[in-house]
């Protein structure tokens, strides 16, 4: 059950007990708009904050406190929800039931709040050095996209669709924008995040009042302006599809296709769409899979996946170079097939069975039970997961086909190598 | 039938054990309150093994390369059905896996338990092989080949084996080559099969909120108990010298920096068991204190600039295999490897402190503990451990048998520069 507790100055204490699990979670969630001003501060600001506190100043001092206290894991990131860009540090923890030591707990919130609220400090400014290293850490991570060629072509093929639209924007941010940020902008930065963001800090685990209480009497300072982001718009359809093809020096080509839909989230018949994806390519029993890969070996994977905020359809494959336009064809038929209800009642139980199944799941894993109701909060979801999976239950073959007609490709991207010979 | 049962009332886990009719040895893990069910039912038979006598035969046999990956991929194949399809409509996951050393094939359901353990069974214990359908999964196996050509982790990792070993088979790529999958054909796949697939060389390992003795019952139910004593599989052990083939190999891709794995040759071979396993954990314990970011010479090399947070190591290795791997990305993947030479050229007084192994054997135990929070890390480790005849569940009882000093000397014989390669991949100009 989850136990909310709203401060009323945009922070959320969301205290979630489960018994089931050897160790338990904390973690900060920040909110903050996804745009480009401020999408490379983001992402650089979390893992300055990992390298030096106050009380340990530097990344030695911090990862041997960790050890010392039983492997705690401090995490830091972001995650991208629409146009929402949210920072994430974390801590995951033994519980102290297997520790026996009374000072476990205090000094693992320590530890976080040293990280979160104490980083290392000089004249109003965070540690030259640190920043020049992770700058330079930062833009290697950006430039190393490229060595993931399906993350690359995933990540082109969406910049290309909503060129124009804070989703096309990329969760590492940009290289041109990291040479702007500094020790002092980067701080005040820090600062107008502390004191305007929305925060969601949750407790998943076994009961523990202790800590609840810390987050309930934290002092959280200087609150003010509390920045409300508003939900993202849907993507409007083009008349015309969009084909870019790109060169490289690879083996297998990369295919990737973008849907538009016009169904949000909220609406009755997104669960239909979710439905209809799973059937159309959301696994390995999809329409997708059996006749690209099982039926005609054209490729070794293919899926298709719903990006909820923007209700998108996103398709990716790894195909040979020759097999662009055969491909190309045999998914435009499949989608057709759906659009037409040319699918089984088997096919449609088949896909609610996935994802109910993966519903179920959730609760074996304390990352992916804090990540949903992450996800709830941010998408105003108050469903249970028993009510989650009765709106499964329920959808029906003429649903899956109304949400699958709005289902429009968009946008075609081929990396491909045009002087690729095979080997004899 | 016996039943074994072995508790760790410390970490409040236990694990049974008894041997179906049909020969096959099933494990268990109860996890209470658990909605997922996790079941593996795994081969010792890997990419490694291919060079063996086949069941009924006297001759050796050596297959072509990547046969292992391909009868995973085969043995899917049913007659009426499709394997996929079957454990769809049970609203299962199904999957496998071919490493080195093992060939897993699993599902995670949170219904239909007892169908789908069933229908794994059976669809693992009755191969189906046609010329025709040999011939077709040839296609998907290219593809999925090139696709790992144009992945530069996997490439920079099998080039450092390679660089590694002369003649020890773990420096083979697990699927083959695009050239060696021609040559599989339904004979070569049905005398793998036999021979590895035997219930005696298997292991079946569930992890879930269930009933022991039920398992059993479904077990019984579903196996093949049509099987002709095994004996001992001849597997032919690689002719390996001890020194490494190549001390640099370098590859060209595109990638935005210089990826590399420094490789160190393992000497200590033919182990089993409790020592396998020491062996294993000690010299774990020794790259986390050398090389994790805890350790001051990581924040000195970080501090340079020399590396990023890519960076880390890994020992991985069985009875006839064995070799620590430290990795990342870096500009200067030359002068990496010289800086690590020199230090561990350094007296290891000197590099090895004992405040750091305590702290790092506090760390272990927190990290096996979180572990045991997942039933498929449970299913998966606790699988490789019976496979090298030890029981994970002891896994602190034998971190309490660890000792500074065999740090210490692990240090010495194995972390040699006689003993290391480096295998990098530049950018593509």
């Amino acid at each position: 059950m989850i136990k909310k507790i709203n401060l009323n100055d945009g922070i959320n204490i969301n205290v979630i007990e489960t018994s089931k699990f050897k160790s338990n979670v904390i973690a900060y969630y920040i909110v903050r708009p996804l745009n480009k001003d401020e999408v490379t501060k983001n992402t650089l600001l979390p893992v300055v904050l990992r390298r030096a506190t106050e009380k340990y100043g530097n990344n030695l001092l911090i990862n041997r406190r960790l050890e010392e206290l039983y492997g705690a894991k401090l995490g830091v990131g972001v995650l991208i929800r629409g146009n929402k860009q949210i920072i994430r540090i974390a801590v995951e923890f033994v519980d102290n039931k297997y520790i026996q030591d009374d000072k476990y707990i205090e000094e693992v919130l320590d530890i976080l709040d040293q990280v979160v609220y104490n980083p290392k400090i000089e004249n109003k400014a965070f540690d030259q050095d640190i920043i020049r290293k992770e700058k330079r850490n930062l833009k290697q991570r950006i430039e190393s996209k490229i060595n993931d060629k399906r993350e690359y072509a995933l990540e082109s093929g969406i910049a290309i669709m909503c060129e124009g639209d804070s989703f096309s924007i990329p969760a590492l941010g940009y290289i041109e924008d990291v040479d702007k940020i500094d020790e002092k902008n980067l701080y005040e930065h820090y600062k107008n995040i502390l004191e305007t963001s929305e925060i969601q800090i949750f407790y998943t685990g076994n009961e523990n009042k202790e800590i609840e209480t810390y987050f309930e009497n934290k002092n959280y300072l200087g609150r003010k302006n509390i920045l409300k982001v508003e939900r993202e718009n849907l993507l409007e359809y083009k008349d015309e599809i969009q084909e870019i093809r790109e060169e490289m020096d690879i083996n297998q080509g990369k295919l990737v296709m973008g849907y538009k839909t016009n169904i949000p989230y909220e609406d009755q018949l997104y669960t239909a769409l979710v439905v209809g994806n799973v059937i159309f390519g959301g696994g390995p029993n999809s329409k997708l899979f059996l006749n690209v890969r099982e039926k005609e070996s054209l490729a070794y994977s293919i899926s298709s996946r719903v990006y909820k905020y923007k209700s998108l359809i996103i398709l990716d494959a790894g195909i040979e170079f020759d097999k662009f336009e055969a491909t190309k064809e045999i998914i435009g038929e499949e989608l057709d097939k759906m659009k037409l209800g040319d699918f089984s009642d088997k096919e449609i139980e088949i896909a609610k069975k996935a994802i109910i199944s993966s519903y179920n799941s959730v609760d074996d894993n304390i990352g992916s039970i804090t990540e949903m109701e992450f996800d709830n909060i941010i998408s105003k979801d108050d469903r249970t997961v028993a009510d989650k999976i009765k709106s499964i239950e329920s959808v029906k073959k003429e649903e899956i086909i109304e949400a699958m007609k709005t289902v429009e490709l968009d946008t075609i991207y081929f990396l491909e190598n045009t002087s690729f010979r095979e080997v004899e | 039938m016996e039943i074994k049962l072995y508790e760790n009332e410390k970490i409040g886990e236990k694990m049974y054990h008894a041997k179906s009719k049909g020969g096959l040895n099933v494990y268990f893990i109860p996890k209470k309150g658990y909605s997922k069910q996790y079941a593996t039912m795994t081969t010792k038979y890997g990419s490694i093994d291919n060079e063996f006598v086949p069941i009924g035969e006297t001759e050796v046999l050596k297959v072509p390369e990547g046969i292992a990956h391909f009868l995973e991929h085969k043995l899917f194949e049913e007659p009426d059905f499709n394997i996929f399809d079957k454990f769809s409509e049970l609203g299962a996951n199904v999957n496998a896996f071919t490493g080195f050393t093992q060939t897993s094939y699993l599902f995670s359901s949170t219904e239909n338990f007892d169908e789908s353990l069933e229908t794994l069974i059976k669809f693992v214990q009755n191969p189906h092989f046609t010329d025709e359908n040999v011939e077709k999964e040839k296609g998907i196996i290219a593809q999925e080949i090139k696709m790992y050509d144009d992945d530069a982790g996997w490439r920079v990792f099998f080039n450092c084996l390679d660089a590694m070993y002369y003649n020890n088979p773990v420096k083979i790529d697990i699927a083959g080559t695009v050239d060696t999958i021609m040559e599989i054909d339904k004979d070569l796949l049905y005398k793998s099969y036999n021979t590895f697939y035997h219930p005696e060389n298997m292991v079946l390992f569930i992890v879930g909120d269930l009933d022991f003795d039920k398992i059993m019952e479904l077990v019984e139910k579903s196996e093949r108990t049509d099987y002709k004593e095994l004996g001992n599989i001849e597997r032919k052990s690689p002719n390996e010298p001890k020194e490494v083939r190549q001390k640099l190999v370098t590859q060209d891709m595109v990638t935005s920096n210089p990826i590399f794995y420094i490789g160190f040759k393992d000497d200590k071979l033919g182990l089993d068991g409790m020592e396998e396993s020491k062996k294993e954990m000690v010299s774990n314990i020794l790259i986390d204190m050398l090389f994790s970011s805890s350790s001051e010479f990581y924040n000195e090399m970080y501090d340079k600039g020399l590396i990023n947070n890519s960076f880390g190591g890994y020992f991985s290795g069985k009875e006839t295999y064995g070799h620590s791997l430290i990795g990342g990305e870096s500009d200067k993947p030359h002068e990496v490897y010289e800086t690590i030479m020199a230090h561990l050229r350094k007296p290891a007084g000197e590099v090895l402190k004992k405040e750091n192994f305590n702290r790092i054997m506090n760390d272990e135990v927190g990290n096996f503990l979180m572990s045991l929070d997942s039933i498929e890390s449970i299913g998966n480790s606790a699988t490789e451990s019976i496979l090298e005849n030890f029981n994970m569940l002891e896994h602190l009882e034998l971190m309490k048998n660890i000792e500074f000093q065999d740090i210490i000397d692990r240090f010495n014989e194995h972390l040699v520069e006689e003993k290391s390669v480096l295998s990098i991949i530049m950018p593509a100009e």
